[in-house]
């Protein structure tokens, strides 16, 4: 299905990359924005993401640059994959260029370090937009990109949102479903890279797959009483931006988080671990704000507590697996739907 | 509404509401009018079913009657003239009037009645400068004042202030003057115009009747239409968006929408015939030392949310034999009443800047006609519109955080209450508040009272709240005394009076009244801290 109309991606990380590709399968014209000159002229010239996505060709719709507003300028649907490092900065730009009528899409997963807002948050209070979406998922990048068959979703508070994204992206290998849980589908997007670092060094250090089932099971308790505090609906987390993406990013050497915990158990430190993999890992910057916020709230989180040991306190894994252990008996179901539970 | 105005807009009021229930159909899988008549048939039989059979009630039945025997034989043309004959009753109800005249003359002497009552002299004293700073002392107005006039004279403002207490309409009444803002169309309860003199005033001052009673959807589309159509024609209107009062003494945590949007549907409606139409919002804080019915709204509070059975007292709060008295016993201890205007919103809840224009969170400007256009033309879209009134509404709750005026009552029932929540530990507040002969050393509350202000003022200096005169300026022990004299003047001793060195409560009810003023800042960890060292 091809449109006329203009689409944006603000990034060109492997997924702002990705998104652009997808795009450019019903657009006439993508525009991909970065700050690389090596890479835009790359991406215009030989149709390739040498940095992010080396060796995928690229459509040829797909145009980069390196001008912001030039990047914006007649686009009506803006995706932003900026980390969550510097999303408040360049959000603050795009402020600069949008004239409030646009639809603006984060597929950012994490919160912003000092305040614990979320990226569509960020989003609101930088631009004069309204109509604000934010894409999640188990969406790995590579396999997107190689065309094999993966779900998303687009949570916003507007239909229109829900409706121009599934039109923009929906195609023969991505299926695009509609929740209007923003905040949950955002704590979901950003809390699963927690665990999926606990998934890595349960999987280095050999404790099994049933350990690793406990963990998952436990961790959705976890984030449903996490999400409650912020009024997101606990429902989300059982659909695909929260059990999806937990299955996906805690099985799988295809996610950094997951590798770098992997690493960690392996005796690699954490600075060494996130230069290995080159590329930003959020999860990293997640357990910190999670752990700060839990412990701010007094909600309990043993796994994340445990994870932080190992990630920032350099304990042993054997140490807080023994301490997670030795938690007292608790029910099966815990997970938290509403104010009477 | 003045006299010229009315016909003309009841009838608009009328053909918006039929249009409204039309789409609702519509959008509900072509769902039959049929359906909205019975519902609002049904509802308003159930509500005249007890009441006293007054002459108006017996109108009233007689009505009803009619329209069932009608509709239960009325073919499709028909029915929506009777929907129509529904929402004129309503409309033709809830009309107010408005008299220049009347306005004007109010105008001079309204002040003067309204600051006797608020400062309980005869009001020939009010004339004397000793009677204007005891006004200016009681009640202080806060926010950018200046600007909301220059905006009225640009636009049209929609002033939404918190709810607390009955006394919030007269306050606002004497806000408005002595601001000089402009008359503010507003809701009243249909109680008010009971008396002949007091609803002829009301109805020439621009009151509409809001009968609180009637539940039904169509009814309250009605209203919504009434404010709308009257913001088309360039009224500021008053509306509460909490709805009802706060039962809790918390501020207000969520939002009645459906007045909320009228702004927004004149907004659409003028763009839609090519008229660009500036709506300001003006949110607004009216704070209390003294609440005047403090006691009854925080059992009604405790009635419906918790698991306990109290006795539900009669809400007398609305005799004005009452409001003296009340004014009285607050004046008697110098009680203070602060209104703080928060920075004007545009309806989409984007501040405006001096001149009027939308901006963003870095002034700069925006065209908020891009915000209602559908395929390039300005257009309704019921979803979308809904949820720029949520957003709206979000930043109502914002504005109320901040312009929240924190006053000495509230900072001492805040500590008193935290105290004795970790003293006598109880499973849920419901329980705790039924403790009786909780007490507190005197020290005890001296160095909480010192170890919170030192938290508030760090906030206050974060734009995060206001501060009231006492707290902001007077050491803990002076805020303690003051606080203790308002409280037990008005709610008597048993909130608290003094036995040896311990401060001793017999009514936790009172206080978690106005200590719920302060839940929404996040004091409560910090202070648990402090208190576990302490106790």
């Amino acid at each position: 299905m091809a449109t006329s109309k203009i689409v944006t991606v603000i990034g060109g990380g492997s997924f702002g990359t990705t998104i652009a590709y997808l795009l450019a399968a019903n657009h006439d014209k993508v525009k991909i924005w970065l700050r690389d000159e090596k890479v835009v002229e790359a991406i215009n010239a030989r149709h390739e993401n040498i940095k992010y996505t080396p060796g995928t060709i690229l459509p040829s719709v797909i145009e980069a640059t390196s001008n912001l507003e030039e990047a914006m300028a007649g686009s009506s649907l803006i995706f932003v994959s900026i980390p969550s490092k510097s999303f408040r900065s360049v959000a603050t730009e795009i402020g600069k260029y949008v004239k409030g009528d646009q639809i603006l899409v984060t597929t950012t997963k994490g919160f912003e370090q000092e305040s614990f807002k979320s990226m569509s948050t960020v989003l609101a209070e930088e631009t004069s937009c309204l109509k604000i979406g934010a894409l999640s998922g188990p969406n790995f990048a590579s396999e997107i990109l190689e065309g094999k068959p993966v779900g998303s979703v687009i949570a916003s508070r507007f239909n229109e949102v829900i409706e121009k994204v599934q039109e923009a992206l929906g195609g023969r290998t991505i299926r695009i479903y509609g929740n209007e849980d923003v905040c949950g589908v955002e704590l979901a997007g950003a809390l699963k890279n927690i665990y999926a670092i606990c998934a890595g060094i349960i999987h280095a250090g050999g404790f099994g797959e049933n350990a690793k089932s406990l963990m998952l099971s436990r961790a959705l308790s976890e984030m449903s009483r996490f999400a409650f505090h912020f009024k997101a609906n606990p429902s989300t987390f059982l659909g695909l931006a929260g059990v999806g993406d937990l299955i996906a990013t805690c099985n799988s050497e295809l996610s950094r988080n997951f590798r770098i915990g992997k690493m960690l158990f392996e005796g690699m430190s954490l600075e060494d671990a996130m230069a290995k993999i080159g590329q930003v890992v959020e999860g990293v910057y997640t357990l910190k704000n999670v752990k700060e916020k839990a412990d701010m709230l007094g909600i309990d989180m043993p796994i994340v507590d445990a994870t932080y040991k190992v990630v920032y306190e350099k304990k042993t894994v054997e140490m807080v697996w023994e301490d997670l252990m030795s938690i007292p008996h608790r029910k099966d179901i815990e997970f938290k739907f509403t104010s009477t539970d | 509404m003045k006299r010229e105005d009315k016909a003309e807009a009841t009838e608009l009021v009328i053909e918006q509401t039929l249009n409204d229930q039309k789409a609702y159909c519509k959008r509900q899988n072509d769902l039959s009018i049929d359906n909205i008549i019975h519902d609002t048939i049904y509802l308003e039989k159930k509500r005249l079913k007890n009441k006293n059979r007054s002459k108006n009630v017996r109108i009233e039945i007689a009505f009803w009657g009619r329209i069932e025997k009608r509709f239960y034989t009325a073919d499709r043309s028909e029915k929506e003239e009777i929907l129509r004959e529904i929402i004129r009753n309503y409309a033709e109800e809830i009309a107010g009037g408005y008299n220049p005249k009347i306005y004007k003359l109010a105008v001079k002497i309204v002040p003067y009645i309204l600051k006797a009552i608020l400062v309980n002299e005869p009001f020939w004293k009010l004339f004397s400068k000793k009677g204007k700073d005891k006004v200016n002392e009681n009640i202080s107005i806060l926010g950018p004042i200046d600007k909301i006039l220059r905006l009225s004279k640009t636009g049209t403002l929609i002033v939404t202030p918190t709810h607390q207490s009955n006394f919030d309409s007269i306050v606002m009444g004497y806000v408005t003057f002595m601001t000089g803002l402009p008359p503010l169309v507003y809701g009243a309860g249909l109680n008010l115009f009971t008396n002949p003199v007091l609803s002829y005033m009301m109805t020439n001052l621009g009151a509409y009747k809001v009968d609180r009673e009637k539940k039904n959807d169509l009814y309250k589309d009605v209203l919504k239409n009434y404010a709308s159509v009257s913001l088309e024609y360039g009224y500021h209107n008053l509306f509460y968006p909490g709805g009802t009062r706060s039962r809790s003494g918390k501020l207000e945590e969520q939002l009645k929408l459906g007045l909320l949007g009228s702004g927004l549907s004149t907004f659409i409606k003028s763009a839609k015939v090519g008229v660009k139409k500036n709506i300001y919002v003006v949110p607004c804080t009216i704070n209390y030392e003294l609440c005047l019915e403090a006691r009854d709204l925080i059992e009604e509070y405790l009635i419906e949310e918790g698991s306990r059975q109290f006795i539900m007292p009669n809400d007398s709060s609305n005799k004005i034999k009452n409001i003296l008295s009340f004014a009285k016993k607050t004046v008697n201890v110098d009680s203070r009443i602060s209104v703080c205007f928060g920075e004007p919103l545009d309806i989409f809840g984007n501040e405006v800047n001096e001149i009027g224009e939308s901006v963003d969170a870095h002034s700069r400007p925006i065209d908020i006609n891009k915000y209602i256009s559908v395929n390039g033309v300005p257009d309704f879209s019921f979803q979308r519109d809904r949820v720029y009134t949520s957003i709206l509404g979000n930043k109502i709750l914002k504005s109320f955080l901040k312009n929240n005026v924190v006053m000495d009552t509230h900072l001492m029932s805040y500590a008193l209450f935290k105290i004795f929540q970790k003293k006598y530990p109880f499973s849920n507040v419901y329980k705790q508040v039924s403790f009786f002969g909780a007490e507190c050393k005197q020290e005890l509350l001296l160095e909480t009272m010192a170890f919170l202000k030192e938290i508030l003022l760090k906030k206050r200096d974060n734009g995060e709240l206001k501060l009231g005169n006492v707290i902001a300026t007077k050491p803990a022990d002076i805020i303690i005394s003051h606080a203790i004299r308002q409280l037990t003047t008005y709610h008597g001793e048993g909130v608290l009076h003094k036995r040896n060195d311990s401060y001793i409560s017999n009514d936790l009810i009172t206080l978690y009244y106005y200590h719920n003023k302060l839940t929404p800042y996040g004091l409560e960890k910090d202070l648990n801290v402090w208190l576990h060292q302490k106790l």
